[in-house]
C-alpha cells in the first residue's frame, strides 16, 4: 500500500516537471520571436498594468536617434508618442534598428515622462533596446535602465567611460565639480583649466531655474535640467549634453516689437518663427533679459564666449524652432520644448592658451 | 587692519548661482552670510581682501549678486575702495569684479 502511494507521488512529480519544462520552452519561443524578454523595459503611470502585448500601438524611432544631428525626427517620434499617450494607449518604442543614437534624445524621453506625469496623463511605454551593440551600451552607459522596470538594470557594470545622467531643479556645485573631475581624468585638464566648465554648467543649471520656465507655471512643465556627458578614448575628446524643457530660449527673452509681430505671422503660417536669430540674439548678450534688471542676463552670453574661444567646441543649441550651431543657424519644422546645449572638449585644446 | 577671506576656505569650494532659491553657496548666500559682516567693519582707509585662489570656478552669476549686489548696497565708490582682491591663479577675473561693482544699479 505504501509503495502503491509512494509510485504514484512520483508519477504526479514526474508530469509536473514535464509540464514546467514545456511551459519553459514555450516561453522561451515567445520570447525569441518578440527579442529577448530582459533586452525589454517598460515604465508607467497609472494606466491598467494587465495590458496585452499586442494593445501597445508600434512607434520606430528614427535610425539617428539623437536630437542635435536630427532633430526633426526625433521630435517628430515624440510627437507621435505624445498623440498616442493623449488618446489612452499605450506605446511600444522600437528601438532595435537605431543605427546612431546620442543621450540628448533619452535625456528628453526622461523629461517627457516627467512632464506626462505633471500633466495629470496616464501612460504605459514599454520598448526594446538597439540591436547594435555599441548603441546598446551607449543607451545603457547613460543609466536610462535604472530610470525603467528592466531586468538588464540590476546586471549593468557601471562604466568609466561617462558620467551618468545627473538631474536636478537647483544649481548644484557638487554635480558641477563631477564633470569637471571627469574631464581632469579623462583629458588631463588641471583643475584651473576646467574653471570655465565649472562656471558654464553652474550658469546653464541658474538659467533652466530663471528663464527656462514662465513664473505661473500654468502649462505644468517639470522644472529640471538634465546633464552627461561621455568620453571618446579614440578621438580623445568628451562631449557634454544639457537639456531643460521648459519654454526655451525665444519663449522666454525680452523681444522687440517687430519681432512680436513676426511671431504672431509665425503662428498663423505666414512666415517663420526665426528662433534661431533669438537665441542668436541671448547669446550675444544683447539685452534680453524679462526681468529688465542690467545686471541680469549674463548668464548665456558668458557661456557662449567659451565656444568662441575655442575652450568648448561644436557649440550646438537647440531651442523651440531655433537650431543654432558653428556651421548652421536655421528653424526647423517641429519645435523642442525647452533648451539642448551640445559642446565637446577635447585633449588637442587643452594646452591653447588663447582659450583660458 | 587688514582682513582676508578665502571664498574657497571660508565660504564654499564650488560657488552655485545668484540667489538662495536657486541652490547652495549662491552668491546672495555669500554677500549676506560672509561679505557684508566683515565688510561693515572696514572703516574708512582700511581694505577687507578677498581672496578668489582656490575652488572650482566662479560664475558670472555668484560674483554680480555678490560684489555687484555689495555695490547696490553700500555704492560702487565706497566698495571698490574697501575691498581688494588675490587671484594669482586667475588674474582676469579681478577686471570682471571691479566691472560688476563699477556697472552696478
Amino acid at each position: 500500500m505504501k509503495l502503491k502511494h509512494a509510485k504514484s507521488w512520483y508519477n504526479r512529480r514526474a508530469r509536473k516537471i514535464h509540464e514546467h519544462e514545456l511551459r519553459r520552452k514555450r516561453r522561451r519561443k515567445a520570447h525569441a520571436k518578440t527579442g529577448s524578454r530582459s533586452s525589454q523595459y517598460s515604465v508607467s503611470q497609472r494606466l491598467n498594468e494587465n495590458i496585452r502585448k499586442d494593445q501597445y500601438s508600434e512607434i520606430e524611432a528614427p535610425i539617428d536617434f539623437s536630437i542635435h544631428r536630427n532633430a526633426e525626427k526625433v521630435l517628430e517620434f515624440y510627437e507621435s508618442i505624445e498623440k498616442q499617450v493623449q488618446q489612452g494607449k499605450p506605446v511600444f518604442f522600437r528601438m532595435e534598428n537605431i543605427h546612431s543614437f546620442s543621450a540628448d534624445s533619452i535625456m528628453y524621453f526622461l523629461a517627457f515622462t516627467r512632464n506626462l506625469r505633471k500633466r495629470g496623463l496616464s501612460y504605459s511605454f514599454r520598448g526594446d533596446v538597439p540591436r547594435d551593440a555599441k548603441n546598446r551600451n551607449l543607451l545603457e552607459q547613460t543609466g536610462f535602465l535604472s530610470y525603467v522596470k528592466s531586468k538588464r538594470s540590476d546586471s549593468i557594470t557601471r562604466s568609466t567611460e561617462v558620467v551618468e545622467i545627473k538631474e536636478g531643479s537647483q544649481t548644484s556645485g557638487e554635480v558641477a565639480k563631477s564633470f569637471c573631475d571627469f574631464v581632469q581624468a579623462k583629458l588631463g585638464y588641471t583643475l584651473l583649466k576646467t574653471r570655465p566648465l565649472y562656471e558654464a554648467i553652474i550658469e546653464l543649471m541658474s538659467n533652466t531655474k530663471h528663464h527656462a520656465y514662465a513664473d505661473d507655471n500654468k502649462e505644468q512643465i517639470v522644472k529640471h535640467w538634465y546633464i552627461f556627458a561621455r568620453y571618446e578614448e579614440d578621438k580623445e575628446r568628451v562631449r557634454f549634453v544639457f537639456l531643460d524643457t521648459g519654454f526655451g530660449i525665444p519663449a522666454t527673452i525680452q523681444v522687440r516689437q517687430g519681432e512680436q509681430v513676426r511671431r504672431m505671422l509665425a503662428k498663423l503660417g505666414l512666415t517663420s518663427a526665426n528662433d534661431h536669430f533669438l537665441i542668436k540674439s541671448a547669446l550675444d548678450g544683447e539685452f534680453r533679459t524679462r526681468t529688465r534688471e542690467t545686471h541680469r542676463g549674463k548668464g548665456l552670453p558668458s557661456v557662449y564666449k567659451l565656444s568662441q574661444k575655442d575652450y568648448f567646441q561644436n557649440f550646438t543649441v537647440v531651442s523651440r524652432k531655433g537650431f543654432m550651431a558653428a556651421d548652421m543657424n536655421r528653424d526647423m519644422n517641429k519645435a523642442l520644448n525647452g533648451s539642448l546645449f551640445f559642446w565637446e572638449m577635447s585633449k588637442e585644446e587643452r594646452d591653447n592658451e588663447k582659450n583660458h | 587692519m587688514r582682513k582676508t577671506i578665502s571664498i574657497a576656505r571660508d565660504f564654499s569650494e564650488t560657488p552655485g548661482g545668484r540667489y538662495r532659491k536657486d541652490g547652495p553657496d549662491s552668491g546672495e548666500e555669500f554677500r549676506e552670510d560672509v561679505l557684508i559682516p566683515n565688510f561693515k567693519d572696514i572703516s574708512s582707509g582700511d581694505r577687507l581682501t578677498i581672496d578668489l585662489d582656490g575652488g572650482y570656478g566662479y560664475p558670472v552669476s555668484f560674483l554680480e549678486e555678490a560684489f555687484g549686489g555689495l555695490a547696490r548696497h553700500y555704492g560702487s565708490k565706497i566698495v571698490l575702495e574697501r575691498l581688494a582682491f588675490i587671484a594669482n591663479e586667475e588674474p582676469s577675473i579681478v577686471e570682471q569684479i571691479k566691472e560688476y561693482i563699477q556697472d552696478a544699479t
